[in-house]
């Protein structure tokens, strides 16, 4: 908490609520952030790794590779099956 | 097919509804701007993703050989199916429904709360009101209007409970557990051809969302709010 931008009236919060408001966020930055970031791990990685970590890969344990030409046919492809 | 429906309804007006009110509480009530945009930000974020990815993203964590199943088996402990359990399907859908449009949920509220004048807190504090009695006192009343206004908003839209989550996982769960109102009309009509029947449950569905905004408004006129419309 930034001093300079709470108001003068207001007292400063307690440590135990300051705690509290720290692991909500963290909570909620968590909750969205991991899964998101885990999409993008699953969609970089090797199939190697997808297939090693059951479909769903936190952390690829190979460098991730540019798009391959199948990666630009199927995201080129007018319909998802094409 | 009705009762699955306004059970869900009622989970969500339970838990979904006081969530994006209570992070829009949280990131209000930051003071270091930086840290408050940021969440803002992320919490914005699920909104902008396909039902598609969020229930494959739930199936991916919670489903049978998802995340935390693999860390369950790891540790030696029992599995549990969530994703394709019948009877977790309903919390299952609210989760989701949380994770996707609580923080969107939350600009609304947001800007009731930024429209609280300033002056009522200071002199609430001078009058020796702690955070607590300003949020009953000062916070919670000046926003009252919004969030009754939310309220009869949703009550009018609670049998629609999300046509293209459910549709997407009724198979797994079977429609005992996740047939509602909209599913059941595109089955009946587009999938069947009964099109009278489809039209008939459809209207039926209109009809009593029109009611529950029309009683929802009386009561907020009887409390003394301004409702929808007078």
């Amino acid at each position: 908490m930034s001093a300079q931008t709470r108001p003068g009236w207001m007292e400063k919060p307690k440590p135990i609520t300051q705690v509290g408001k720290v692991i909500a966020l963290v909570a909620v930055v968590a909750l969205v952030c991991v899964p998101f970031l885990t999409i993008v791990a699953t969609s970089l990685a090797s199939p190697r790794d997808v297939v090693d970590n059951g479909g769903w890969v936190c952390g690829p344990s190979t460098p991730p590779s540019a798009p391959t030409a199948t990666s630009w046919t199927a995201a080129s492809s007018p319909t998802p099956w094409g | 097919m009705a009762t699955i429906n306004v059970v869900i309804a009622v989970l969500q007006l339970v838990f979904y509804f006081p969530v994006p009110l209570a992070l829009a509480l949280l990131l209000h009530s930051l003071t270091w701007g930086t840290v408050r945009r940021f969440v803002q930000s992320v919490a914005y974020l699920p909104h902008f993703v396909s039902w598609v990815i969020v229930v494959a993203l739930f199936q991916q964590v919670l489903g049978d050989t998802g995340m935390v199943n693999g860390i369950l088996s790891d540790a030696g402990l029992h599995t549990v199916d969530i994703v394709g359990n019948p009877d977790a399907f309903k919390p299952l859908v609210v989760a989701q429904v949380i994770w996707k449009d609580a923080g969107w949920g939350t600009i609304i509220f947001l800007a009731a709360l930024s429209q609280v004048d300033e002056q009522q807190y200071e002199a609430a504090a001078i009058d020796g009101a702690g955070p607590w009695r300003r949020f009953w006192h000062v916070t919670l009343p000046s926003i009252r209007p919004v969030v009754v206004l939310l309220l009869i908003m949703r009550l009018g839209d609670i049998l629609s409970v999300g046509f293209e989550q459910m549709l997407l996982q009724r198979d797994s769960v079977g429609p005992q557990a996740a047939e509602i109102i909209d599913t059941f009309v595109y089955y009946q009509g587009i999938v069947g051809g009964d099109y009278g029947y489809a039209a008939a449950a459809g209207l039926f569905k209109g009809l009593i969302g029109a009611a529950l905004v029309y009683a929802a408004n009386k009561v907020a006129h009887r409390l003394g709010e301004q409702g929808v419309y007078r």
